[in-house]
């Protein structure tokens, strides 16, 4: 069983783990290493370092997306700007003009957008459902935010219809407190204005008011992209690497994706040290105490590979393996990424 | 601003991206510290992350624990930072509970920008303000999210224009952007991402949160082969040579060059800023060098 034959009745793969561990370039690769001439692939990602960025032939980051192809594939990319994406969510749920343009205009909004409700999570989420109602695309791979939960994104959608339904969104609104007659809410606006100050107060009041005239389609359409989230047709491939706290956030993450109901098809494990032929060494040259040297950067090299193949044993006892190994620095080619992706696919999972 | 000018830093607030080693360098910065002597308490802002089990602590809470003599742990955690700000600044007469205005602050926080960030930052800088230790190390958030954290107070300074959250912000304000008092110090590894992230956070550090930056650490520096060698000799050497050890010399070799050239470009992208090189080594060896490199 290879990781290709795990991915392969999936029609969303969501990759993701804590940061620095690669997961843009791995959800890249596999993005890649899927495609084929009867395959469309889309592949969504949230910030490539420069690098990739350059390799996928992503420019301005528009929303339009750009085409890469190497060796007959051909995958197309869509980078998250989540700026511009809340603009686009906003006119299209404002029931009019003249509220998006109150909304987009207003003081507060920039910043909300880019951190209230995890913001970009919400974003990178319904770019997924728009993707995968579109029917567009055999497969889309989608790279994750690097929250500082790593399942913050799971909960976004659900996270953001809570919000909109919430009483308290109720009484912040009510306008002038006039119309609010509870104890409790009378409570929420004091405490509200002692620390906010009045005129915060209302700014926040006054934006979020005409947000509630969206929430109907913030209300819908997280549910629907939440059930997306646990459908059958999307799985979860966790990238970590072999250090500790990678490894736990990868395990914990593991644990909350299989406890939301999602289904987890394997871990690829990045950057581990590849494992060297067995076999005699003949020095030719240098003297003694060079060669000493040379031995023990040996045992030290041995060292990281024995070290990596057990962590990748005990860790294919919670989930089947796929493993990336190091390799030298990438030229930046995409028939490069591709050869990565086509590994990772389809060299045969541990612990499976 | 240089390296040095940690020493007699009241607020060092470490950062770096994700997998460099930044909670590692911050609780062994911390403990180098309290080995010269200085009171100082070495906080983590998200829970996951936790510096403290790098200096023998088995969790670090709210309350700040001593973990050995001059050396305190403490984890900064939103709710709590939140009950203790209420319990001080909120003298409301219908509070009995303080659950219930959690609740609407926790909400509140989600709505407004930056109003969790000051809660855990106002925490920090409290810390700083009332002088209960010589030093204060933070392992702050990941890259991106810390010049929001190190930006909040001014951010919400714009956007609010009065009650308890503005009064607070000029006094963090006050604090956080002296640039005798607080630094930042970024943390990477010498990997090509790593390394264009730290620059960039650089500027945005200053630019942004208007916080200065005494120095990079470059950690995790691969060690040279054979140090006495001239380089053609061990290339040589190698060429000429067969079999695995080989090949896992030349993986430890490249690694150390691919190290070696990161390092280059991080001291041409920022001249201005020192960067301290720290090799492979137990938490113990690590504050030794840091210990040394920064004359604390």
């Amino acid at each position: 069983m290879t990781l290709r034959d795990q991915l392969r009745p999936a029609r969303v793969v969501v990759m993701c783990g804590p940061g620095g561990v690669g997961k843009t370039t791995c959800a890249a690769a596999i993005a890649l290493g899927s495609a084929a001439a009867d395959r469309r692939v889309l592949l969504l990602t949230i910030d490539p370092a420069r690098r990739l960025a350059d390799t996928l032939g992503i420019t301005d980051g528009g929303l339009a997306g750009s085409d890469v192809s190497a060796d007959g594939v051909d995958v197309h990319v869509v980078m998250l700007d989540a700026p511009r994406q809340w603009d686009a969510l906003i006119r299209r749920y404002a029931p009019d003009d003249d509220t998006a343009q109150r909304i987009i205009k207003s003081p507060l909004y920039r910043s909300i957008t880019a951190r209230f409700i995890h913001g970009h999570d919400y974003i990178a989420m319904e770019m997924l459902y728009d993707a995968y109602s579109s029917g567009q695309w055999d497969l889309i791979v989608i790279d994750t935010p690097p929250t500082r939960h790593a399942v913050d994104f799971l909960d976004a959608p659900t996270r953001m219809a809570d919000f909109f339904s919430s009483r308290l969104l109720k009484w912040l609104i009510a306008p002038g407190g006039t119309s609010v007659t509870s104890v409790a809410a009378k409570a929420f606006s004091a405490v509200a204005q002692r620390i906010l100050g009045g005129q915060f107060l209302s700014d926040i009041a006054d934006l979020f008011g005409a947000l509630a005239t969206l929430s109907t389609g913030f209300v819908d359409r997280g549910r629907a992209v939440a059930n997306l989230l646990i459908d059958d047709a999307t799985t979860y491939v966790v990238v970590t690497t072999t250090e500790e706290f990678p490894r736990d956030e990868a395990r914990h993450f593991s644990s909350e994706v299989r406890a939301r109901g999602g289904h987890l098809a394997a871990w690829v494990v990045n950057q581990a040290h590849a494992p060297v032929a067995d076999g005699a060494t003949t020095w030719s040259g240098g003297d003694e105490s060079v060669q000493r040297l040379l031995a023990a950067a040996a045992t030290r090299e041995r060292g990281r590979i024995e070290r990596d193949e057990l962590i990748i044993m005990q860790l294919a006892a919670v989930a089947p393996v796929a493993v990336g190994y190091r390799r030298d620095e990438m030229s930046g080619s995409v028939s490069e990424l591709v050869a990565f992706g086509r590994d990772v696919l389809d060299s045969e999972l541990r612990g499976d | 601003m240089s390296a040095r000018d940690i020493a007699r830093r009241d607020l060092v607030v470490v950062t770096g991206k994700g997998g460099v080693g930044k909670s590692f360098i911050a609780a062994a910065l911390a403990s180098a510290f309290a080995d010269a002597g200085r009171r100082t308490l070495l906080c983590t802002l998200d829970e996951r992350i936790d510096a403290a089990r790098f200096v023998g602590a088995t969790a670090a809470n709210f309350r700040a624990a001593e973990v050995r003599p001059h050396l305190f742990v403490s984890s900064i955690e939103p709710e709590a930072s939140l009950k203790e700000y209420l319990k001080l600044h909120l003298h409301l007469p219908f509070v009995t509970s303080v659950a219930p205005i959690a609740a609407v602050l926790d909400f509140v926080a989600t709505a407004a920008p930056g109003v969790r960030e000051i809660v855990t930052m106002g925490k920090v800088t409290y810390e700083v303000r009332e002088e209960h230790y010589d030093v204060v190390v933070v392992d702050a958030s990941a890259t991106g999210h810390v010049a929001g954290h190190l930006a909040a107070a001014t951010t919400l300074q714009e956007l609010v224009g009065g009650g308890l959250i503005r009064q607070q912000t000029e006094w963090m304000r006050a604090i956080l952007q002296n640039r005798d008092r607080t630094s930042a110090i970024v943390v990477t590894s010498l990997e090509e991402t790593p390394v264009n992230e730290s620059i960039e956070l650089i500027t945005s550090l200053r630019d942004t949160a208007d916080v200065g930056v005494d120095a990079i650490i470059a950690n995790r520096m691969a060690p040279a082969i054979a140090p006495g060698a001239a380089s053609e000799d061990l290339n040589e050497l190698l060429a000429n040579s067969h079999g695995p050890e080989v090949q896992l010399v030349q993986r430890a070799v490249d690694r150390r060059e691919a190290h070696l050239a990161q390092w280059h470009r991080l001291r041409t992208a920022a001249p201005d800023t020192d960067v301290v090189v720290i090799g492979e080594g137990s938490i113990v060896e690590v504050a030794r060098a840091l210990a040394e490199e920064l004359s604390l």
